[in-house]
């Protein structure tokens, strides 16, 4: 009640959100100060708070994010991610380059299994980094190609950011699923045209022969790893079960892989994966209920259509605002964490970009692929920090060897958006419609 | 030995709750995909599994915050001199002091109303104030442990470790283990 | 204007709550000259049901729209209204949601805090499913329905032999796009709106087990606050809404149904609904009466709109 004008409402929340987060909160704490103290001013009871924080992290989807980090650590402890390193490195030649293909391939493979980018470059890295470097790359290339094509671990479905999408903007997770195949593989594609460029001098004497017998050797002993993706994926589009399901589904295969089949997954392994998932989802999903009450104020004051209307008195032109929103989401992505860049742009971008005519898949697909660019930029890069992690090389050098890939990965997401049936051409083979 | 066990326990308590409820939902979930395979869907599991996702979160933002590990944005204080930082870091930890108080203190006003006007959870027909608990109880320990990350950053001048590149270790220890063992 | 009314309602704004919100506001802002406004927020913008009625109880928010299913669990007599055949027809309903029956379920409402302007008329729950028209109870043994978190829709659909899946409502949609389950029960209008043909949809069955009915909550703590004047335009513009939605209902819904019918929608109707209904009542109502109140107060609602005994 009252008369509190939306603008106020706007300036309260933006800038008691900046000033917060400027001076070092958690960005929980900067979102959540910032709705309180919005609504204070127009005399909303704060245990509205409560409520929210009550109804946003009992959302049943949002149960994929632990489940898909807990299946994703297991996959490692249970030899699951090797074997699919293993197999993507015998797919590819000993041509100059070939092993940073192998990488990007890994990824894809990979991907197609896990939800998180960190958790895909971990998991590739960990024997691709020293393999590259064994055969002479450059320490730091082999960081950032592997850094970058961890990114693609959220593009390819499963993908928990998609699933945080799903949920703040309440659209079809598996559709989102759908709409990441293609280009998940067409950056996975521009990354190995420009490995087979950067390293067309490189020495390949010393490397093994490709050979059919050791690619179905590396077959064989991945079966029941390449099985996962089949799995997961094929039983969410089968119906056996929700994209939330099939990270569940996800865990206890893990487990039977890796207690029956390849014997590897240890207790302690286990109990320090539930361990692991723990803060690392705490950490994260505590930030969804302080961005479910912004995103609210946003909502009930209308804020977003008076975002959209201003940006419409300059142009009406849709590149121009897409020109805008990827520079902006590739900003935020160097010094934001994914899902919490996510969980703030969503309730304020998907009604602007709804109001110029953009899918709302469309949309969100372009948004994971540039918050995935977010991995491999500094200073808050994950993806490089674990790269960094892995090969002892600095941050700084990382990132720079990583720009190339950086600049190819943006053009691929130009082209998303010049060709929206790239992204959502496969969806719309879910829309059955009768005849 | 026994006070060094019990102040391991308290300093670990979220970290078990977590454990146990993590375990617990995806259980329940598993279970409620076999079950609807075989047409004996029950009503109540994922209510059930819903709420202790509920408490899983807030208990794992606690265990976080012993951890020093929530995700803040740290770059602009790349130019300024240390105590700037640390000045800055200590006063925005106060702030989030005051919103674990403020949401502590709310929480258990909604618990109160719930204790009021009662609300019986549709499936299980549970009382609502009990699961609402975990609001007071969780941002209270929320508080309490950003005081304990504070006492031992500045009084006792110990070293945070990161449990990122702790987690990266450790499994880098395991995949070389593995590898050898082939 | 001097007072703004926020408007919060679960479903989208082309159903039947958007009838309602759309001529409460329009009564309202007209009625008072402009000096109040009502705001509506349509499609669950300011939160899930249960989280709007939570609100509206605490005077946070000032009227929410929801499903009779969601209120259930803050008073338990409310569930009266979903008792599978509660209500034969369309003229028992409007019967038993006016006059004497409606004051009966507003001191119900009352103490759980919110009080019911209107009845959103949304249509019996028809059965629908992807795999083939059921006329006979045999026919839904082995399918798997979404129904809400209630238990006695849960229970009738086990007494009829089928496989209920409380599933929620922000995944049903994908649940039976996927096969996840086979069907879910909504109104034509309904239907329509969530376009749930586009999920495998194909086959939907006449059955009068259970009528939707989606209360308008105001916020009693708001409502006190009031003038005696404004408490009346707020009775009054929820009786114009109640009056819009039946002339929508009865309008709209033959409408719906021929456009699901011409996407290729196969509508069918049951050999025997008797059977149905013993099936249901017969388990149902001993099991769930204590639950709602016992069986005075149901027989006192059944009264009030002229409806003989229950003997159980
Ligand atoms: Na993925
Ligand atoms: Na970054």
């Amino acid at each position: 009640m009252g008369a509190i004008s939306p603008a106020e409402v706007a300036l309260v929340l933006f800038g008691v959100f900046f000033a917060v987060l400027l001076i070092g909160s958690p960005i929980m704490v900067a979102l959540g100060v910032a709705a309180m103290a919005s609504f204070a001013m127009v005399g909303t009871d704060l245990g509205a708070m409560i409520e929210m924080a009550a109804s946003s992290l009992t959302s049943f989807p949002l149960m994929a994010l632990p489940c898909f980090v807990l299946a994703g650590s297991l996959m490692e402890a249970a030899g699951v991610s090797r074997r699919l390193v293993h197999i993507a490195e015998n797919i590819v030649g000993p041509i100059p380059g070939g092993l940073a293909v192998s990488t990007a391939l890994a990824c894809v493979f990979f991907g197609a299994i896990s939800g998180s980018g960190p958790a895909t470059t971990a998991a590739v890295g960990m024997l691709m980094i020293p393999a590259m470097v064994n055969r002479g790359y450059d320490k730091g290339y082999a960081a950032a190609a592997t850094a970058t094509a961890g990114g693609i671990g959220i593009i390819i479905p499963p993908s928990i950011p998609m699933v945080i999408y799903g949920v703040s903007g309440q659209q079809s997770i598996a559709k989102m699923f759908m709409g990441g195949f293609i280009p998940g593989t067409m950056i996975a594609l521009a990354f190995s045209a420009a490995h087979l460029y950067f390293c067309r001098n490189l020495d390949t004497s010393g490397l093994q022969r490709w050979s059919v017998s050791s690619l179905l050797r590396a077959l064989k002993d991945g079966i029941w790893s390449m099985l996962a993706p089949i799995i997961i994926l094929g039983g969410i589009y089968a119906g056996f079960f929700t994209p939330t399901e099939a990270a569940v589904v996800a865990i206890f295969y893990t487990l039977f892989v890796g207690v029956f089949i390849h014997r590897e997954l240890k207790f302690h392994e286990f109990m320090s994966a539930l361990k692991t998932t723990s803060w690392l989802t705490g950490r994260v999903l505590v930030i969804v209920f302080t961005a479910y009450a912004f995103g609210r104020l946003l909502t009930e004051y209308r804020i977003p259509i008076m975002i959209a209307d201003w940006i419409l008195g300059f142009t009406t032109q849709v590149y121009v605002v897409w020109f805008f929103v990827v520079a902006l989401l590739i900003f935020l992505g160097m010094f934001m964490e994914t899902l919490a860049i996510i969980l703030l742009v969503t309730p304020v971008l998907l009604p602007v970009m709804v109001a110029y005519g953009v899918d709302p898949i469309h949309f969100g697909v372009v948004l994971i692929c540039c918050v995935a660019v977010g991995f491999s930029t500094p200073p808050l890069g994950e993806n490089i920090f674990i790269a960094s992690g892995i090969s002892d090389m600095s941050l700084e050098q990382i990132a720079l060897k990583a720009l190339p890939f950086v600049l190819i990965n943006i053009a691929v997401i130009a082209l998303l958006i010049i060709f929206p049936d790239l992204v959502l051409y496969l969806p719309s083979l879910i829309d059955v419609t009768l005849q | 030995m026994v006070k060094k066990f019990f102040t391991s326990l308290l300093d670990h308590f979220e970290s078990y709750i977590c454990q146990v409820l993590l375990v617990f939902f995806v259980v329940i979930l598993f279970v409620q995909i076999v079950l609807r395979a075989i047409n004996m869907s029950l009503s109540w599991t994922e209510e059930i599994a819903r709420y202790a996702f509920l408490w899983f979160i807030l208990f794992g933002a606690c265990y976080a915050t012993r951890l020093a590990c929530l995700n803040r944005v740290t770059m602009q204080f790349a130019k300024f001199p240390k105590w700037v930082t640390s000045a800055s870091l200590l006063l925005s930890d106060f702030v989030w002091f005051c919103f674990c108080l403020a949401m502590a203190w709310y929480g258990y006003k909604a618990y109160m109303d719930l204790v009021e006007f009662p609300y019986s959870t549709p499936a299980l027909d549970w009382d609502l104030s009990r699961i609402y608990l975990v609001f007071p109880i969780s941002f209270l320990l929320m508080a309490i442990r950003i005081i304990q990350v504070n006492v031992i950053k500045y009084v006792l001048k110990e070293e945070l470790v990161d449990p990122e590149q702790e987690a990266l270790k450790e499994s880098q220890k395991t995949l070389i283990a593995h590898e050898g063992g082939e | 204007p001097s007072l703004v009314l926020k408007m919060a309602a679960g479903d989208p704004k082309d159903s039947e709550m958007g009838v309602v919100g759309d001529a409460f506001k329009k009564y309202v802002e007209e009625k008072s000259n402009g000096a109040i406004e009502v705001q509506t927020f349509y499609s669950g913008a300011l939160g899930d049901e249960t989280e709007t009625i939570h609100n509206v109880r605490r005077g946070t928010l000032d009227l929410t729209c929801v499903g009779i299913a969601n209120a259930v669990p803050f008073v338990k007599e409310l569930g009266m209204l979903t008792l599978p055949y509660m209500f034969s027809n369309l003229d028992e309903v409007v019967a038993a949601t006016n006059g004497e029956s409606a004051k009966i379920l507003t001191d119900y409402a009352l103490k759980g805090g919110f009080r019911p302007l209107t009845w959103t008329y949304t249509d019996f729950r028809y059965i629908s499913n992807a795999k083939r028209p059921i006329t006979k109870m045999s026919d839904v043994v082995g399918l798997k329905f979404r129904v809400p978190q209630s238990a006695v829709l849960l229970a009738a659909y086990k007494s009829w032999g089928a496989s209920p899946v409380p599933i929620s409502w922000a995944e049903t949609f994908t649940a039976l796009q996927q096969g996840v389950v086979d069907g879910q029960c909504y109104g034509y209008i309904g239907f329509r709106a969530m376009k749930f043909n586009e999920a495998n949809q194909k086959y939907i069955t006449e059955i009068h087990y259970t009528y939707q009915l989606q209360p308008l909550l105001m916020s009693e703590r708001v409502f006190k606050k009031l003038t005696p004047e404004q408490q009346q335009l707020m009775i009054d513009a929820g009786k114009a809404a109640q009056d819009a939605v039946l002339k929508y209902q009865i309008e709209q819904s033959s409408k719906a149904k021929e456009d699901l019918v011409k996407v290729g929608v196969v509508v069918s109707q049951l050999e025997n609904e008797e059977e149905w209904k013993k099936a249901a009542v017969g388990k149902v109502w001993p099991e769930m009466a204590d639950f709602v109140g016992g069986k005075d107060a149901i027989n006192a609602f059944l009264k009030s709109f002229g409806k003989p005994e229950w003997k159980p």
